[in-house]
């Protein structure tokens, strides 16, 4: 039996994070694809596909707060999990006044990681 | 008969030469000009047949001679025996003479001769042992007797007259033809004193009395003028009243303004100099008048000085200003002195004002400055000394006394001074004093003083020899309290390494992003990685391969945390300035990597470009990166607010000029105006609105002390571009890696 794991994009310009979280989220049985950039994804074919992103705040280009707009100006719904190198607590207020499911600081922990997802999945 | 002979007699007065009665022809050639009564030959005409009728003409004779011998006014008479004329009296007039020493007469020795001889007037004239000039009613001179002739000397060309009238001096000349001619007038005698010329040249002067001749019938018909010498008299007189001008002269000439005063106090006498000098006429001044002169804030202790002086009967002396002429006071000196008489009592009070106004404004001059040294020392904290190197005592300025704490005026000793400094600067102290004996030196040296409660000052000396006092050696010198000075130094040092502190810590805040995200990134890899890790092993079956690479990004991602740490904890150290060689290109590519994330987050693009052979730079690799990081920052901060284009840094590195080496840092941001450029490396500037604005004063202070120079300059377009530039290591400096950066 062929089962669909659900598809998790992650995006974020840092190319550590690229190498490591997909393997991670595999491990937890999700498939996950990367991007560097917010514009990479908005240009791809996966916008109806996703069913989550991890999303960095701070990117060049495009921030992670401003593509959530543009998702919601679409009329998508994706869960977004935002992931941030900061240590600004305010940031995370925003993000989840904008209608994420969470904000993780790096470095986050798997179980924070799992938890958010489980959130965002349910 | 006896009026005809008198009257002849009388008119033969007039002529010059004897007149025997029966030998007129001598008179001829002697006419005087202006006779216009009668003339002479009509004179002696009558005159001979005149005597001839008298029986007695030696009692006439005798007469006439009684009269011309008396010397008391009367009026001798002779009686003429006539026989159709009544006898009559005549009067001859004579006067005595009052101022005359001389008496007329005696002619005692005459007497017999003029009794044998006939009637000669002349001859009466020439026993006169006076001069005796007889002249005309109308002034002439007609006659002179012996004493004349010697006296004026005769001049046988000239006529008589000019010779008598050149004789008198001109001085004298007028009131003598005045005096005669109001006698002519009036018929009375003329008596006056006139200086006449000698023969020798010599003026004396004479007492001139001139008297008329009548006739009987009072007509004048002659004057006989006879010279009185009283030049001896008149000498001590005029010897007087020349000193008497003369030392009037000198009173009036010193140059000091004397005054005499009554007893009261009132002034009777001012000289002409103390009148011109204040302006005041005699009249004004006298009494009290010149108190005018006064200066108003003077006055009234001026008026009670003089009087307490002129009471005390004393001599004394006062200052007061007194007003010249043109309105300007001047200081003046008030020496009173009482005069006194024989008996010892004051009969008036002689003074002289003497000027000394300069001397005045001198003192007060020196009373200001030497106030002004004074304050200039205590301001300063400065004071001076002097030493006679032969003793053990010195001379000290008041502010010195202060600055050593010793009690104002006692005696300050080179022990007492000992004891002042401090004890590790005591043979420094010796050592100064010994060479100052010695070799006479100048000296500039700064030691410590040990004061009785336990602080430290510290002192600045200045010193040098002067040959004053003989051959006596002296050291004149000042001594400046600096311990202020060398506190605030010491503060201000602290300070600026707090401030260059602050500044790092400043640019750690803008750099907690920066170093979070440096950090972060590494540390999220390891936990990602790790976790993964233990996944896969724990997966059935187990993914080696997979543990293998997530185990092996673990370790990559903590060695790059760690690195992380090292470079900030290497470029916030507090190590003291290092000097090495340093290569700007790896340099600046290590405060890159710390920036980036800063970078990122401000949505910065950095662009690098380094010159491939960029030569050695020496100096401190921490700081010159601090400057950098502190550009960068900048750099990026400055384009904050800037959307409407893109936000570009350029960083680049390149040989420059004079074996420099250059390092950019350009912006697209704000910028500033050329006003601003001074302004922006003042400390403290900022345009930042929480920043300290400290980090490109202390920047170009890095580079500064690297020998470099730090500029800005905005862009032609958008933004700003900072850059600096350094020597780079030459061929020298390669084998000499120790030259210090300061």
């Amino acid at each position: 039996m062929i089962v669909l794991r659900p598809l998790i994009m992650v995006i974020d310009d840092d190319e550590s994070v690229r190498e490591s979280l997909p393997d991670l989220l595999a491990e937890l049985g999700y498939s996950a694809r990367s991007f560097p950039s917010a514009e990479a994804f908005l240009s791809s074919d996966c916008i109806g596909t996703a069913r989550c992103l991890i999303l960095d705040m701070a990117m060049p280009g495009m921030s992670g707060l401003e593509l959530q707009r543009e998702l919601v100006q679409r009329g998508s719904h994706i869960p977004i999990v935002f992931i941030t190198a900061s240590t600004d607590e305010t940031i995370r207020a925003h993000a989840l006044a904008g209608g994420a499911v969470d904000c993780l600081f790096k470095p986050f922990s798997e179980g924070a990681l799992l938890a958010a997802l489980d959130v965002a999945f349910h | 008969m006896e009026t005809e002979l008198t009257r002849l007699f009388d008119a033969l007065t007039e002529s010059t030469g004897s007149a025997p009665p029966d030998g007129p022809a001598s008179f001829i050639n002697r006419r005087r000009r202006g006779y216009n009564r009668l003339g002479i030959e009509d004179l002696f005409g009558q005159w001979r047949k005149s005597i001839s009728r008298i029986d007695d003409p030696s009692a006439l004779l005798a007469g006439w001679n009684a009269r011309a011998l008396a010397s008391n006014p009367g009026e001798p008479r002779a009686r003429k025996r006539h026989g159709d004329q009544d006898d009559r009296w005549l009067p001859y007039r004579t006067r005595s003479l009052p101022h005359a020493s001389q008496r007329v007469g005696p002619w005692t020795g005459n007497h017999a001769d003029v009794e044998k001889r006939e009637l000669d007037l002349s001859v009466i004239m020439d026993s006169i042992p006076i001069p005796a000039i007889l002249a005309t009613s109308s002034g002439g001179a007609q006659r002179l007797n012996p004493p004349a002739i010697d006296y004026f000397g005769s001049n046988p060309g000239e006529p008589i007259d000019s010779n008598i009238a050149s004789a008198i001096h001109p001085e004298d000349l007028p009131q003598v033809m005045a005096a005669q001619a109001k006698a002519r007038k009036t018929g009375s005698t003329y008596d006056i004193q006139a200086r006449h010329r000698r023969a020798d040249g010599v003026y004396r002067w004479m007492n001139l009395v001139g008297m008329p001749l009548r006739d009987t019938q009072g007509r004048i018909l002659c004057w006989m003028q006879l010279h009185f010498d009283v030049d001896d008299r008149k000498r001590p007189e005029e010897t007087l009243h020349a000193v008497e001008r003369d030392l009037s002269a000198i009173i009036n000439m010193i140059p000091a303004l004397a005054w005499s005063a009554r007893t009261d106090g009132s002034a009777e006498f001012f000289n002409r100099h103390y009148l011109d000098y204040i302006g005041l006429t005699s009249d004004q001044a006298i009494n009290w008048g010149w108190t005018v002169a006064v200066h108003p804030d003077d006055a009234s202790a001026l008026i009670a000085s003089w009087k307490s002086i002129v009471s005390s009967e004393r001599p004394g002396e006062t200052e007061a200003r007194l007003r010249r002429f043109d309105g300007k006071y001047r200081w003046f000196l008030f020496r009173l002195k009482p005069l006194r008489n024989e008996s010892e009592t004051i009969i008036k009070w002689c003074g002289i004002n003497i000027d000394i106004d300069d001397r005045k404004r001198a003192e007060e001059k020196l009373r200001r400055s030497d106030a002004f040294l004074a304050e200039g020392q205590r301001t300063s904290l400065t004071g001076s000394f002097s030493w006679l190197l032969d003793s053990t005592e010195l001379t000290f300025s008041d502010e010195l006394y202060r600055i050593f704490e010793f009690d104002l005026g006692s005696p300050v000793t080179l022990d007492r001074i000992a004891d002042r400094v401090h004890p590790d600067d005591i043979p420094l102290l010796f050592d100064k004093r010994a060479d100052a004996r010695s070799t006479g030196a100048d000296h500039d040296y700064e030691m410590r003083l040990l004061l009785p409660n336990g602080s430290i000052k510290h002192v600045h000396v200045v010193s040098h020899s002067t040959r004053g006092h003989g051959d006596r050696g002296e050291y004149i010198g000042a001594i400046q309290d600096v311990t202020q000075r060398r506190t605030s130094e010491e503060t201000f040092g602290v300070l600026r390494s707090e401030l260059a502190r602050m500044a790092k810590i400043n640019s750690l805040g803008a750099l907690t992003a920066s170093i979070a995200h440096e950090v972060n990134q590494p540390l999220s890899g390891v936990i990602t990685n790790a976790s993964t890790c233990l996944r896969m092993l724990a997966a059935d079956p187990p993914n080696i391969d997979g543990a293998l690479e997530t185990a092996r990004r673990t370790i990559r991602d903590g060695h790059r945390a760690a690195d992380v740490i090292t470079r900030v904890r290497s470029l916030f150290s507090k190590k003291t300035a290092a000097t090495e060689r340093v290569n700007l290109n790896d340099a600046a590519k290590d405060v890159i990597v710390l920036s980036q994330s800063v970078l990122k987050s401000s949505r910065v693009a950095l662009k690098t470009e380094f010159a491939d052979d960029l030569p050695l730079v020496i100096g401190d690799r921490v700081q010159l990166q601090q400057v950098i990081l502190n550009l960068l920052l900048n750099a990026s901060e400055a384009m904050s607010g800037v959307d409407d284009r893109p936000r570009q840094i350029v960083i680049r590195t390149e040989n420059d000029e004079d074996d420099r080496v250059r390092l950019t840092v350009r912006d697209t941001g704000a910028g500033f105006g050329p006003d601003d450029i001074s302004k922006l490396f003042e400390a403290f500037y900022t345009t930042k609105g929480g920043g300290m604005g400290v980090g490109l004063s202390i920047s170009q202070s890095i580079i500064e002390r690297h020998h470099g120079l730090l500029r800005a300059m905005p862009n032609d377009g958008p933004g700003a571009t900072f850059w600096f530039s350094i020597p780079r290591v030459t061929h020298d400096d390669k084998h000499d890696i120790t030259r210090v950066i300061s």
